[in-house]
């Protein structure tokens, strides 16, 4: 706690606590990653033998080959990646704008409109779904990548609105009325302004939608039809049939498929510093 | 000039043939990497054959959200696997085409020559949903190393020979302690078992097991006409417990809790910590990948039985979706061309050979040119056909295939029995309870 | 300075710009959502089941709901499960946040850690946890007997599964853990050096600083908590304990799901799911109405 709560940054026997109790827990927390990579590695009767064994004997290097090749990894990974780009930037676009109106601008029915957009994660995907689906058929969307970025463009969902907008109002207002003053219009204050000082809050949300496109199932099994369209989640599902499962080459699939979020999580770290900087503002 | 007219005319009836209408089918199935593999080689054969037809297949993952969406928008796809406890209830309400109509007037001998267990029949009988697509047997896996290491016979291949009570017998003297005693040893330490002679599916919850059984005694779900509930009949009460006392008083079969945390039995068989399993026959694939990864030797047998011996099929039906064919009877009767193709058991020879499936036609179990074709001695075991293939004439259909609210009704026979098999109430207490509360879902049955 | 009593350009001003950007916001409402929630009400009252065209029958789903054993259980365990891990959930990665916010080596490499089990896709975190959890050879209760305590049964014991899920939801707080991090660095340091020139305690500092300044984001975990929890386990009960034993893990959202797509009674499921749209806007309500009191915000203009 020694940089959260202020402190001295030199308290060294503060710090060597903090430090093992979190490499304890980091350790806890890596259980089920270093299961899935020693399973990844095995065959599947290995896997499940107990008591648990951490070596793979016979190490099965060819689980990994044999998973990426199981589908048309390579065209899942780009379908998947063309879906990203399309809701990260319509997300990244919109959720500012809806956050910045709903917290410091003010207008009649603000409030209330705002409770009603978050009224949207209140109801149960299940019975949401098939109307939904009925939806994008009249609008002919069925067996295109529409369902799943054109929604991003208008808000990017309540969730995103809603972090943002509890995180744009932290940022002091005389920021504002200072632009304001010298004539600046709101959508300058937001890109010019909010929005740079925002950088962790924006991070979690571009982190975020990345996750939930790269491991959303639902959305393109029942939107797509052709199979050549399908994404990396989708792909996963060839290793479970309806008697049995792979699993061997499920966990294979899974770390590659896991790396490139690891590696977003560990770069978008770079932002996560203290964004304000207030000296002399007083 | 002749030859003009002639090679006009000539043209003109050429581009007609040629732009003959191409029918398009869409056929919606499941399943893992081999099955779908196999099942899109047939399309392919068939469109081959067929060149004014093309099936389309459609691999699906979370099938019946799926199948349920396209259903509910009217866009179903022309020929699809039908969840089964959804089947009858979507013929009932007409989304299916009637397929008696068409046996009529075609009267195919693969389509009526299938095991009689495999019809899917709503509408008081007449009418015809669809067929089974493959079959499954419930039946006994057994590690023959570990019969090998303790010199106990193996169960043995009729039917009638593998009384329950031989069942417990061989259990027992396969389930060791860490000190290597067994169960009738009076020093025995149920807490310290190292391998058990047998484990139920589902530990005793699963239906696909507990129903067969229930029925070898007499007992049941519900009766015959699906309007009563025989769950607290005197005779399931009694199978109820026998199965309890193998478990928990002589502690030769795996506690269910136990016997859940494996993702197959298969596994647990393979690492000898279980010697018996009693599954459903589409182990077998698994079973024979780690036969030949991890070297394990297996040997099949039918199920054990109280009073008859019997057993439980099940297999899910293709159905013909009227939205689809639209009235339209040029795409009806390719989808009916189609119908009879991949219901042949030739055409997904190959996963009946990897012992993932069983198939659906009366010819493959009775005539030896087709039994050769099914058993792949790198796969089934010597006395499969003995087994396996002369126990058709003991199968018995699930309710999924006729009983009303069937799906409804599972979810509490299963929650209830675990009542009894993790919970270890009273059974009787919990049969009694559990007919009152599936009293209101009995409606009968769509075949009768 | 912005004083908008009297200055009616300014008020237009805003309304203008307030609605203009938010309008992409209010849109996807309108078109994605509004939609489908009206459907779905609609079709409570009827006895739709997806194939066939549904049929009006008033009241008659919500009737049968008051006789509906296993609904009852439902609300129950969804509640038990929801308060659980909402609680645990909070605490933990609050306390985790803090210790990552520290100035301490391979910052970022603990804090992607701590994020892991949140990408891991569910089939995987249910597989380790089934093996964790597996009453004679799982880890945990390895770990149990060797410490000499009694070997449970985790999810297979109609008492101990929803602990058990509410320890496995301990492990999934990659998500509040960021958003409380983030919140952290919003924090400005002036404060902390003011506060320690006064001589205040690390106590001190946590409870009149990091608290106070971290309500926004506090907040927000607990209400998204809370809606997430209360429509949640449906991963669980689907891979690990299809709602059993007993009943004990039938959370609310499984329960739709089986209804509407395997016993095809969607309009019997949609009734359901408008019983819990309204218990959560009815906590919604509440959870906002009593945040006057406690939520601090720099700067949300009323």
């Amino acid at each position: 706690m020694v940089s959260t709560v202020g402190g001295k940054s030199s308290h060294l026997a503060g710090k060597v606590v903090v430090f093992v109790i979190l490499v304890t827990g980091a350790l806890i927390y890596l259980m089920p990653f270093l299961w899935l990579i020693r399973s990844s590695f095995m065959t599947t009767g290995q896997i499940f033998r107990m008591p648990l064994e951490l070596i793979p004997k016979p190490f099965k290097w060819k689980n990994y080959p044999q998973a990426l090749t199981a589908m048309p990894f390579f065209r899942y990974l780009l379908n998947t990646l063309i879906v990203l780009f399309f809701v990260e930037v319509g997300t990244l676009l919109t959720a500012p704008m809806a956050a910045f109106a709903f917290c410091r601008l003010r207008w009649r029915g603000r409030d209330l409109v705002f409770f009603i957009i978050l009224t949207s994660l209140m109801i149960p995907y299940a019975v949401t779904l098939i109307p939904t689906f009925i939806l994008w058929k009249t609008l002919g969307g069925i067996n295109t990548y529409l369902p799943l970025t054109v929604p991003a463009w208008f808000g990017g969902g309540a969730y995103n609105i809603f972090l943002l907008r509890q995180f744009f109002a932290g940022i002091p207002v005389e920021f504002d009325e200072a632009a304001y003053l010298d004539g600046a219009t709101p959508w300058h204050v937001l890109w010019k302004i909010i929005v740079p000082l925002s950088k962790p809050a924006l991070i979690t949300v571009a982190v975020f939608t990345f996750l939930g496109v790269w491991g959303d199932l639902m959305g393109p099994i029942i939107y797509l039809n052709d199979a050549k369209k399908y994404t990396l989640a989708v792909g996963l599902t060839i290793f479970r049939g309806a008697y049995s499962t792979k699993w061997n080459l499920l966990m294979a699939a899974s770390a590659v498929i896991m790396v490139p979020p690891i590696i977003l999580y560990l770069v978008g770290q770079r932002y996560f510093q203290h964004g304000i900087v207030i000296s002399g503002m007083k | 000039m002749r030859l003009r007219i002639f090679l006009l005319v000539l043209t003109v009836l050429f581009s007609v043939f040629v732009t003959a209408k191409t029918v398009e089918l869409t056929f919606a199935f499941w399943g893992d990497q081999l099955e779908a593999k196999a099942v899109t080689e047939a399309c392919e054969k068939f469109n081959k054959a067929h060149p004014n037809i093309k099936v389309i297949p459609m691999h699906i993952p979370q099938y019946l959200e799926k199948i349920s969406a396209m259903i509910a928008s009217g866009n179903p796809p022309h020929l699809a696997y039908l969840v089964e406890s959804r089947a009858l209830d979507w013929a009932s309400k007409g989304v299916l085409v009637d397929l008696e109509e068409l046996l009529q007037k075609d009267p195919d001998p693969v389509i009526k020559n299938k095991l009689p267990q495999l019809y899917w029949y709503y509408d008081g009988g007449k009418k015809l949903a669809g067929v089974s697509f493959a079959a499954e047997f419930m039946i006994t896996y057994y590690n023959k190393d570990l019969f090998d290491k303790a010199r106990v016979p193996y169960p043995p291949t009729k039917p009638e020979e593998w009384t329950w009570d031989k069942f417990v017998e061989t259990a027992k003297k396969l389930t060791f302690d860490s000190k290597g005693r067994t169960p009738d040893d009076p020093n025995f330490d149920p807490k310290n078992i190292v391998q058990y002679g047998a484990a139920i599916g589902g530990g005793g919850t699963s239906p696909w097991v507990l129903y067969p059984l229930l029925w070898s005694n007499g007992g049941g779900i519900v009766d015959e006409m699906g309007s009563e509930a025989r769950i607290d009949s005197p005779e399931t009460i009694e199978a109820l417990q026998k199965i309890y006392d193998l478990i928990y008083k002589d502690h030769s079969a795996i506690a269910p809790a136990a016997a859940d945390a494996f993702p197959s039995l298969n596994v647990a068989l393979q690492t000898g910590q279980v010697a018996m399993v009693l599954d459903g026959q589409w182990a077998m694939q698994e079973a024979a990948q780690m036969a030949k990864e991890e070297g394990m030797r297996f040997g099949v047998a039918p199920l054990p039985y109280f009073k008859t011996p019997i057993t439980g099929v099940e297999g899910a039906p293709i159905g013909i979706f009227k939205d689809a064919v639209k009235d339209d009877p040029e795409i009806l009767q390719a989808a009916w061309e189609f119908y009879k193709f991949i219901q042949n058991p030739e055409q997904v020879v190959d996963v009946i050979r990897s012992g993932l499936w069983q198939p659906t036609t009366l010819d493959w179990y009775m005539e030896e040119e087709y039994i050769n074709k099914w058993l792949n001695p790198e796969v089934h075991p010597a006395e499969y056909k003995a087994a396996v293939i002369d126990y058709y004439p003991y199968a018995k259909p699930y309710p999924n295939s006729y009983l009303k609210n069937v799906a409804e009704i599972n979810t509490i026979i299963t929650q209830e029995m675990s009542r009894i098999f993790y919970g270890q109430e009273d059974i009787a207490k919990v049969c009694k309870e559990t007919a009152e509360k599936i009293k209101s879902l009995l409606a009968g049955r769509y075949d009768r | 300075m912005f004083e908008v009593k009297g200055c009616s350009y300014l008020r237009k001003f805003e309304r203008k710009w307030g609605i203009l950007l938010a309008l992409p916001g209010i849109l996807g409402y309108f078109l994605w959502v509004l939609g489908p929630t009206i459907a779905a009400i609609f079709m409570s009252f009827t006895n739709w089941s997806l194939a066939g065209s549904p049929q009006w029958i008033g009241f008659e789903n919500y009737a049968k709901l008051f006789d509906d054993f296993i609904f009852k259980k439902s609300i129950f365990v969804t509640f038990y499960y929801a308060i659980g891990s909402v609680v645990a959930g909070l605490v933990l990665s609050f306390f985790w946040a803090l210790l990552l916010n520290s100035k301490i080596p391979a910052r970022s490499i603990l804090r992607t850690i701590f994020f892991i089990p949140s990408i891991t896709p569910a089939v995987a975190v249910a597989m380790v946890w089934l093996t964790l959890y597996h009453p004679q050879f799982g880890l945990l209760n390895h770990l149990f007997k060797s410490i000499g305590l009694p070997a449970l049964k985790w999810i297979y014991d109609e008492k101990q599964v929803i602990p058990a899920f509410i320890v496995m939801s301990t492990w999934t707080i990659g998500y509040t853990i960021t958003i409380f991090l983030a919140g952290l660095q919003g924090i400005p340091k002036y404060l902390y050096e003011a506060a320690m020139l006064d001589g205040a305690t690390w106590w001190h500092r946590l409870r009149h600083i990091t608290i106070p300044m971290m309500t926004p984001a506090i907040f927000f975990n607990l209400l998204m908590g809370i809606i997430g929890a209360l429509q949640g386990g449906f991963t669980q009960a689907y891979i690990m304990t299809s709602g059993g034993p007993n009943y004990a893990s039938m959370f609310y959202t499984y329960y739709i799901f089986l209804n509407g797509f395997q016993y095809g009674k969607m309009g019997y499921a949609c009734a359901l799911s408008v019983i819990m749209f309204l218990i959560i806007m009815c906590l919604t309500v509440l959870i906002f109405r009593t945040s006057r009191y406690w939520v601090y915000y720099e700067a949300l203009r009323r």
